[in-house]
């Protein structure tokens, strides 16, 4: 194998693919990259036996081949390459010799056929969006899932296709996101998929806010989605997610409309003097005001006001700040409108006239 | 001025306490499966016995010379609990420090010696507890005095004032820099290759230079052993970070049943500790090892840590994580001779995120059926109450031969008295 291809090629498509190689892997061949030289373009992929993403891009072929090298030095060499060289790869002897102006850097390898690439599922459902409705999908969701938890079907994004719906749902048990889209054409019967946690934020990674289309194909077990010349096929969670719906209270009376960015510096403030573990803040509900609330076990306490335009009963609710945060830094509207009940019970946040977001977060114990 | 009031030979003096017999005579006490010496009487000390011993190596002309006794925590803490109680009567600010030591503010006492030759008595007399007093400006020379009362250095008797020394330079520069609080014997070798070997060569020393090769607690030391308190006293105990509970086994478990009933013995005492101290714990840690000492077998060492859904308190999911814990680490063949429970990054049980699929009426019967168990095994006795799983296959108890009742708190240790 032995092709030539620039640094300012090369890096972008080394960038992409590096984000699923884990730092320790089970197999010594997945801390690999995949390279396959072909007619006049090179394709590099990246796996972890869960989600593979693989990317192509044009280069100088002058012997076709393939071969896979060590993932995190290549991707080194190439960022500390100068802008503009021209590398030549070349495997000799077990090697690949990478020569790029005055420096050469002979790598090992290991043989391409060891190299374990995801099977193509047959079928599935195609559907095509916009990069950019896409990424605002994930990035109104992605953060409220779980990260290893002992229920492992919450680590991961659920998309759900009912009727003309996209629907993209993340919980942890302690906050839930939910993102509903339109993305043209008729789903027919509800379908449920979970896409792992690790797709799901490599994919966000990828994705830019262009408006190119990007093409899902969503299979039994697995999805495939291409982004231009990028490639990610990955399993999907296999297991019941529980039934949302059930957790989105139905019933809250109180409503109050705040000023998104008033409340988060509010929030960001009063959380200093919270108890730095739970970082808990007692969010009291008054006539026209909203007071916030934190102590910490030294006794020390913060109290801040903001304006609302509640009126009614007085409810004191608590926090945790860091799932207020995530919430309102979700939300693009100037105002953000919470229902409420009681400080017992889950409340629901979102943008004032968004209605495709939803946001419910359980209360805390203060 | 800070008093730190300290119990002499604490666990050889509660051992004492009720064997007037003994009085004069050598007495030791020895560790968990009367293992190692971990307390010694003066009389032992003056045969030559050292700290840490272990029992079995003395020469079998000393150890027949000894009074020994199995290490009896309930007696212990009991009596230590009355020392405290009496000290609390002499100072507003007590910050008791660990079992045997206690801090005491004396304010602005006009006369500390006296004061604390008076708390020295009372303790004396109320509770039969002898004690060594040091008082300074601050904790680490009130530390430095103390050893110097304990070893007859005071014209005071059991209290020294470190501000009545007429040489307080001679006393500092014969103390090696590790015996001086917080100096670990690592922390020694770096005090030493910097060419501070004693104590006064540290107070000399430049606390900003020692700040930059050491760190800020060695600083704090510096300032301290000037006179300067940068250590306060913490009334309050910091709440509980995690929660431990192992044993050596007294003979090696080679069977699943004989560990499976050892970690649910273990997650059992873990959870009334939880429960005692009103927190909850976010995950189980169960570890496992073989004889470290055994050179004819392979050694083997395991751990494992599984977290719940919700924090919790109650002994049933505790007891369920452990097993299953235990079950992943143990490997057929190999004789266990130690496990425990480990209960880390705990929270206060009352404060809570809530969780949308957790079902709150669960916990709510989880907490009934726990205090219903506490309340059983309080009113009763330990262990009235027990889960099943502890009664199967037990032979792993640990060994403690000679061990003294537990006078002060159970009505079955009560010293006989014959009057004739």
């Amino acid at each position: 194998m032995e092709f030539v291809v620039n640094r300012e090629t090369l890096w972008p498509i080394v960038g992409k693919v590096i984000g699923v190689v884990e730092r320790r892997q089970t197999l010594p061949i997945l801390g690999n990259l995949l390279v396959k030289a072909q007619g006049q373009q090179v394709r590099f992929t990246g796996s972890d036996l869960e989600v593979e993403v693989s990317a192509e891009c044009a280069a100088d072929v002058s012997e076709e081949g393939e071969t896979t090298v060590p993932a995190r030095k290549l991707a080194d060499i190439c960022r500390s390459l100068e802008e503009g060289a021209d590398i030549r790869f070349q495997t000799k002897n077990d090697r690949c010799v990478l020569t790029a102006r005055r420096g050469r850097f002979a790598l090992g390898v290991l043989p391409a056929t060891d190299y374990p690439t995801m099977e193509i599922e047959q079928g599935g459902r195609g559907i095509s969006l916009p990069e950019n409705v896409l990424k605002r999908l994930l990035e109104k969701t992605a953060f409220a899932m779980a990260q290893q938890d002992v229920r492992y079907y919450l680590n991961g994004l659920l998309i759900e296709f009912q009727g003309e719906d996209m629907i993209a749902v993340a919980t942890d048990g302690h906050r839930l996101a939910r993102y509903k889209i339109r993305p043209g054409g008729d789903f027919g019967e509800g379908r449920q998929v979970i896409v792992p946690s690790k797709t799901v934020l490599e994919l966000k990674r990828l994705l830019s806010n262009s408006e190119e289309m990007v093409e899902l194909l969503v299979g039994a077990k697995s999805v495939r989605i291409a982004v231009g010349h990028t490639t990610m096929v990955s399993k999907l969670v296999d297991g019941r997610y529980p039934d949302y719906e059930r957790v989105i209270p139905r019933s809250l009376e109180k409503t109050a409309t705040l000023d998104k960015d008033e409340l988060k510096g509010a929030l960001s403030r009063t959380a200093i003097l919270s108890n730095e573990k739970y970082r808990g803040v007692r969010l009291a509900f008054g006539d026209g005001v909203l007071r916030l609330l934190a102590h910490n076990p030294e006794q020390e306490e913060a109290e801040e006001e903001i304006e609302s335009d509640y009126s009614g009963e007085a409810i004191s609710i608590g926090f945790n700040v860091a799932y207020l945060m995530d919430v309102l830094n979700a939300i693009d509207a100037e105002k953000v409108q919470v229902q409420f009940q009681d400080a017992d019970s889950s409340s629901i946040w979102r943008g004032r006239d968004s209605d495709d977001e939803t946001y419910v977060v359980m209360p805390m114990r203060l | 001025m800070l008093a730190l009031v300290d119990c002499n030979n604490f666990y050889a003096s509660c051992e004492r306490l009720f064997r007037p017999d003994l009085e004069g005579r050598p007495i030791v006490v020895l560790s968990n499966n009367d293992g190692c010496v971990i307390a010694r009487s003066n009389e032992a000390k003056a045969l030559g016995v050292a700290m840490g011993a272990p029992f079995f190596k003395l020469e079998p002309r000393l150890r027949e010379q000894l009074q020994v006794f199995s290490s009896n925590y309930a007696l212990y803490g009991d009596l230590s609990r009355r020392v405290m109680q009496v000290l609390s009567g002499f100072a507003p600010r007590i910050e008791v420090y660990s079992i045997d030591e206690c801090f005491l503010d004396l304010g602005g006492s006009p006369d500390p010696t006296a004061e604390c030759l008076g708390i020295a008595r009372t303790v004396r007399q109320w509770t039969g507890i002898p004690v060594s007093i040091g008082i300074a400006p601050t904790k680490t020379l009130a530390k430095l005095a103390n050893r110097l009362a304990k070893q007859g250095r005071s014209p005071d008797g059991p209290v020294l004032d470190w501000s009545r020394l007429t040489e307080p330079e001679s006393h500092l520069a014969a103390t090696p820099v590790e015996d001086l609080w917080g100096i670990s014997k690592r922390w020694g070798q770096r005090l030493r290759a910097l060419g501070i070997a004693d104590a006064l060569a540290l107070r000399e020393a430049g606390p900003k230079g020692l700040r930059q090769q050491l760190g800020v607690v060695v600083e704090r030391l510096v300032w301290e052993l000037r006179g300067q308190s940068c250590l306060a006293l913490e009334e309050m105990a910091p709440p509980r970070r995690q929660i431990r509970v192992s044993r050596s086994f007294g003979a090696a478990v080679t069977q699943w049943g004989g560990l499976r009933a050892a970690v649910t013995r273990f997650a059992t005492r873990a959870g009334e500790k939880l429960r005692a101290q009103s927190l909850a714990a976010p995950a189980l840690t169960v570890f496992i090892q073989t004889d470290p000492f055994d050179t004819s077998r392979p050694f083997y060492s395991n751990a494992i840590t599984l977290p719940f859904v919700q924090p919790t308190q109650d002994s049933s999911a505790l007891i369920h994580h452990a097993i299953q814990g235990a079950k992943r680490l143990w490997r057929h063949g190999n004789a266990y001779r130690k496990a425990g429970v480990l209960l880390p990054d705990l929270a206060p049980a009352r404060l809570g995120q809530g969780d949308f699929f957790v079902d709150p009426g669960g916990a709510e019967q989880s907490a009934q059926r726990m205090a219903t168990l506490d309340a059983i095994n309080t009113r009763f006795g330990r262990d009235t109450l027990r889960f099943g799983s502890e009664l199967v296959g037990i032979h792993w108890h640990r060994k403690a031969r000679m061990i003294s009742k537990v006078s002060t708190t159970c009505w079955t240790g009560l010293p006989w008295v014959w009057a004739t």
